[in-house]
């Protein structure tokens, strides 16, 4: 009886289900997104007329969180109500799991069209000829490039090939808590404030010290100073490599690593002295910090005095922060005052396996989306400063005060020299692994950076010798 | 003797009627990704351009990887503490709650709800509330007077919090257990009140005999999931198996080698062998069996 | 005397453990009811003050696309895979458990290595068997393996209770003139409730909180699923709504647990009713 109950029960409601399902076009209508469906009625209107404009779908991919979904559904409308016969089905991910869906997706012969690509992996999937050459775009007018400075277009070539833009450029630097500073009662004698210089490592490490044994005397426990990027940060080692070893990159242009043993292990060797004397907290408080929500974090809480991160973030830091006063400062400059800025770039492309009526509307959506007013002053500082410059310029006087320092800081820096990333090479991603280990074994003093360094190097050798 | 054929043939078309749609998913759905997956094994594969075949190079190249042991050692741990403690948690508060007595329904839900979150980003965010330097248990432990450490990031502890973790969520287990216990006639007990029978007689007697299916079917799933155990670690240590590998278990180191380190063919090699490992355990379980397992 | 006192310990005994299972619970429900800032940076367990604007704020949705919508589609795909689910796994449970045929143990332990390989290296090779099909971006995926017994747990479970089941019932019934189907459908089907209950609940709760494949098949948001869209107010990228993930995450769990307030009663009381008499 009572079975016999249940079932009748699920089996009304898996009928209604299916009803409601089919309405809205769910399972019944298998290779027809509802989008698709809903655009037909308009469309058999069309088919009365003499030549139907074709239509044609594009997908497209990006990763980031409701707000930046909002915006980039407002800019794919703005773009599909200029070019009536192209359609964007929108495909927002999860930061987290983003990677994995690609990359299943475009093994499984079903890559997005247009698709947001985090530069660590633009080289793993360019060598692989999974993106398509924009070049000829560009040749033919299709993507316009005269506000964008041709060197971001030229530094965005992965072994000649240009198959990645930014949308967004910003700074990776240094954020400091200036109400925090003040509380404990130094000056670190940097004028920071208006755009204008930064530590070196060394005085970094000494102002450190300072911070430290001032906080110490006030009574101010777990506090700390911070340290200049993670030291398991594939970002931050590159930063101090051009910075102390006269220019060199981290890798070499032709893949591999550009930096020696004894690089590594010095790096390793600052960041173990920086929680030695108590300025960098513990090994398990900074794991654990790491991969806090930014709400969270030691840095939010007003415990560290200086973090990193990108500069476009600022506003979100602020909003989380508002009882304190933060500044954006540069990573450290090389004792001569040389500084070796690098902007970085979250970036679009366009899949190879897309057919050429598919790639040539993607193209019209990125111009769309580089290149219009519209989209622009939708898309803001969403993932950086727009690289259409006039552009950018507009959407400046439109921002609120606080997007306005982060443009400015981006600027000024830019125009002192700041130069694009040198793209990672093809296998960085196993150097990412291989550093983020060696790095813990230093912090959580189970080997020393000389040894530390010393596997990292022949492991990270031997990953890069089997890709290339 | 026609009759006795016609009798095996009927018996086993029925059989095969029966096992129909489990064969057709079989073929369908499940067998083919397996072989893919097993020719990979065979070769480098970064998932974008063609594999290429090198034979038994990925497991060659195991042996020498101390990823994998390390792997080894985290997995192997973690299945030998958490599936006797969360199957003991199980039956524990599946004898608790078997009666029906006022307000055990509720109980039932109560204990079952850290079961409904399965691996939500929730979890991650709770656990760390309790387990991390300034966390509940730190401060209950503060009380008392001892100075907590920060358990999830502490390499010699963060793996004990997972385990802890699935012990908690004993929920599944549970379940089954009542269930079972229920499947028990009260005849049996009734004649074995009126036999004289005490309350541990009649556990050890008849609940736990008739129990031992559903301990059998618990122990095989529970170690078959254990080994590929991989959300709550990927949760937690941020998907990297820090501090120091201490939370590396098998499937995500596995994980990492695929899809982050493009090494798709070398992950698969890594999941065959785990699939054996797991088989020898399982099969191990099926011929002790027949020792301790009851039907009917 | 002794009795109250026995049951009082058994209910105090049985409510402290309970709370401690109940603590991350209630401390999402609390968090829920807070301010953004509070719920990471407040000292304090209970909301002060206790706000709304997180739920009406998370039942708008993403994107224009209202909550409700995803708390169709996880019910719809829920639904279909419970049926699919006992249907087609009590079949083959019976055949394992109850008949005899040719290859029983072949088949049965390939069933059972079926779950033995992690999914992850299977991920690719089924992404494009569902790719040829067409069926990317629905909810076919998802739903269809379910009626072809793909889940070997539920196979497994209800294979275990029949065995369990006493033998019996079959020679009774075969004496009695009974074929193998009158015997499944009207002996063990019936009396297989606890593991169709049991299947029931695993099946909802499952595939309700099954993040990983419905995020890659479903490319549209708005046929996003509860897992999904919960997943999208946090972003490691950037900011997050937590407020807002906290109240819905509440909101998707109310479904789960009234399911199983409700269903545990026929999986308690499954046989006790119903009684083996034969």
């Amino acid at each position: 009886m009572k079975i016999q109950q249940v079932l009748a029960t699920l089996l009304a409601a898996l009928i209604l289900a299916g009803c409601s399902a089919g309405s809205s076009g769910s399972p019944s209508s298998a290779t027809q997104p509802p989008a698709q469906a809903a655009s037909q009625a308009p469309e058999a209107a069309n088919a009365n007329t003499p030549a139907p404009a074709k239509d044609i779908e594009i997908s497209f991919t990006w990763w980031g969180d409701t707000r930046r979904n909002e915006i980039y559904g407002a800019v794919c409308d703005d773009f599909e109500a200029a070019n009536p016969g192209i359609k964007v089905i929108r495909e927002p991910a999860a930061f987290g799991e983003y990677w994995d869906k690609l990359s299943t997706r475009i093994a499984g012969g079903n890559a997005p069209d247009v698709m947001g690509i985090h530069a660590n992996f633009g080289s793993d999937l360019a060598t692989r000829g999974v993106l398509a050459d924009l070049q000829p775009y560009i040749d033919s007018g299709i993507f316009e490039v005269d506000g964008i400075e041709d060197s971001l277009i030229q530094s965005s070539r992965i072994n000649g090939l240009l198959c990645i833009l930014p949308q967004g450029i910003t700074i990776e630097c240094m954020y400091i808590n200036q109400t925090l500073l003040d509380e404990v009662g130094i000056d670190l004698g940097i004028d920071y404030k208006n755009n204008n210089g930064t530590f070196t490592y060394a005085s970094f490490l000494e102002a450190a010290k300072r911070f430290t044994e001032a906080a110490k005397a006030k009574g101010m426990d777990g506090v700390y100073f911070g340290a200049p990027g993670g030291s398991d940060n594939v970002a931050s080692l590159q930063y101090w490599s051009r910075t102390t070893l006269g220019g060199i990159d981290l890798y070499k242009d032709e893949g591999g690593l550009g930096i020696t043993e004894d690089a590594l292990s010095k790096w390793f060797a600052l960041h173990k002295e920086l929680i030695d004397i108590g300025a960098a907290a513990d090994a398990a408080t900074s794991l654990e910090d790491a991969s806090a929500p930014l709400e969270d974090k030691l840095f939010t809480r007003g415990k560290v005095l200086i973090s990193s991160t990108s500069a476009n973030q600022y506003s979100q830091y602020q909003a989380q922060m508002t009882d304190s006063e933060l500044y954006l400062l540069p990573f450290p400059e090389a004792e001569d005052g040389s500084s070796y800025n690098a902007l970085v770039a979250s970036h679009f492309a366009i899949s190879n396996q897309a057919d050429d009526a598919h790639k040539e509307a993607a193209a019209k959506f990125l111009n769309h989306f580089f290149n219009r007013e519209s989209a622009v002053s939708i898309f803001k500082l969403e993932q950086g400063v727009p690289i259409n410059s006039k552009l950018a310029d507009i959407v400046a006087k439109s921002l609120d005060p606080l997007s306005a320092y982060v443009i400015g800081f981006v600027n000024d820096y830019t125009a002192k020299g700041a130069r694009f990333w040198v793209y990672p090479p093809a296998g960085s991603n196993e150097f990412t692994q291989l550093l983020s280990t060696a790095a813990q074994s230093v912090s959580y003093g189970q080997s020393a950076p000389e040894e530390a360094a010393k596997s990292l190097y022949s492991e990270a050798e031997a990953a890069f010798a089997k890709i290339n | 003797m026609s009759g006795k054929k016609r009798a095996e043939i009927k018996r086993n078309i029925a059989g095969y009627l029966f096992l129909l749609p489990w064969l057709l998913g079989f073929f369908g759905f499940t067998i083919i990704p397996m072989i893919a997956s097993f020719y990979f094994s065979l070769t480098d594969y970064d998932m974008f351009t063609p594999p290429k075949f090198v034979g038994l190079g990925n497991y060659i190249g195991m042996i020498s990887d101390k990823k994998v042991l390390a792997s080894l050692s985290v997995t192997f741990r973690f299945v030998l503490m958490s599936v006797p403690l969360q199957l003991a948690a199980a039956l524990a508060v599946a004898l608790a709650l078997k009666k029906n007595r006022r307000g055990v329904r509720l109980y039932r839900a109560v204990y079952y709800l850290p079961s409904l979150f399965g691996g939500s980003i929730a979890v991650a965010i709770l656990w760390k509330k309790i387990f991390s330097q300034e966390g509940v248990l730190n401060q209950i432990l503060a009380v008392v007077g001892i100075k907590g450490i920060n358990w999830i990031a502490t390499p010699s502890t963060s793996l004990y919090t997972l385990i802890l973790l699935a012990a908690w969520q004993f929920g599944s287990s549970m379940v089954i257990f009542l269930a079972s216990l229920k499947q028990i006639p009260t005849d049996y007990y009734e004649a074995a009140t009126i036999d004289g029978a005490g309350k541990i007689r009649q556990f050890t007697g008849i609940t736990l005999p008739l129990l031992t299916p559903m301990v059998f079917f618990n122990v095989v799933m529970q170690i078959i999931n254990a080994f590929q155990s991989f959300t709550p670690a990927y949760i937690i240590s941020n998907g990297t198996g820090a501090p120091l590998d201490s939370t590396l278990f098998y499937t995500l180191n596995l994980y990492i080698m695929g899809f982050m380190r493009l090494r798709m063919g070398y992950a698969s090699a890594l999941a065959w062998v785990l699939l054996v490992i797991i088989a020898l355990f399982t099969g191990a379980i099926f011929l002790s069996a027949k020792k301790w397992v009851h039907y009917d | 005397m002794p009795k109250l006192m026995r049951n009082a310990f058994y209910h105090l005994a049985i409510i402290l453990v309970g709370l401690f299972m109940l603590y991350p619970l209630a401390w999402m429900v609390s968090s829920s009811f807070k301010e953004a800032p509070a719920i990471f940076q407040s000292v304090k367990f209970f909301p002060d003050p206790a706000i709304l604007t997180n739920y009406i704020n998370g039942w708008k949705g993403l994107s224009g696309i209202g909550f409700s919508t995803f708390f169709r589609n996880s019910l719809t795909i829920v639904l279909f895979i419970i049926v699919g689910n006992i249907a087609s796994c009590l079949l083959a449970a019976f055949a394992f458990a109850r008949l005899k045929f040719k290859a029983q143990a072949f088949w049965f332990s390939m069933m059972l290595g079926t779950m033995m390989l992690p999914g992850h290296v299977r991920l690719i090779p089924q992404y494009i068997i569902f790719n040829k099909l067409g069926w990317i971006n629905t909810y076919f995926p998802l739903i269809v393996p379910s009626f072809f017994a793909t889940q070997g747990f539920f196979i497994f479970l209800m294979t275990q209770f029949m065995r369990g089941l006493p033998r019996e019932l079959d020679e009774a019934a075969t004496v009695d003139g009974c074929g193998p189907f009158r015997l499944f459908t009207q002996i063990l089907v019936p009396l297989s409730t606890p593991a169709i209950v049991t299947t029931s609940i695993f099946s909802f709760i499952w595939t309700w909180n099954d993040f990983f494949s419905q995020m890659l098949y479903i490319n549209d948001l708005r046929k996003a699923t509860v897992a999904l869209a919960l997943r999208m107010y946090v972003d490691a990228s950037g900011s997050s709504s937590w407020g807002a993930l906290f109240a819905m995450s509440t909101l998707s769990l109310l479904p789960l647990f009234i399911m199983f307030i409700v269903f545990q009663r026929y999986l308690i009381e499954g046989i006790t009713a119903g009684g083996i008499k034969g």
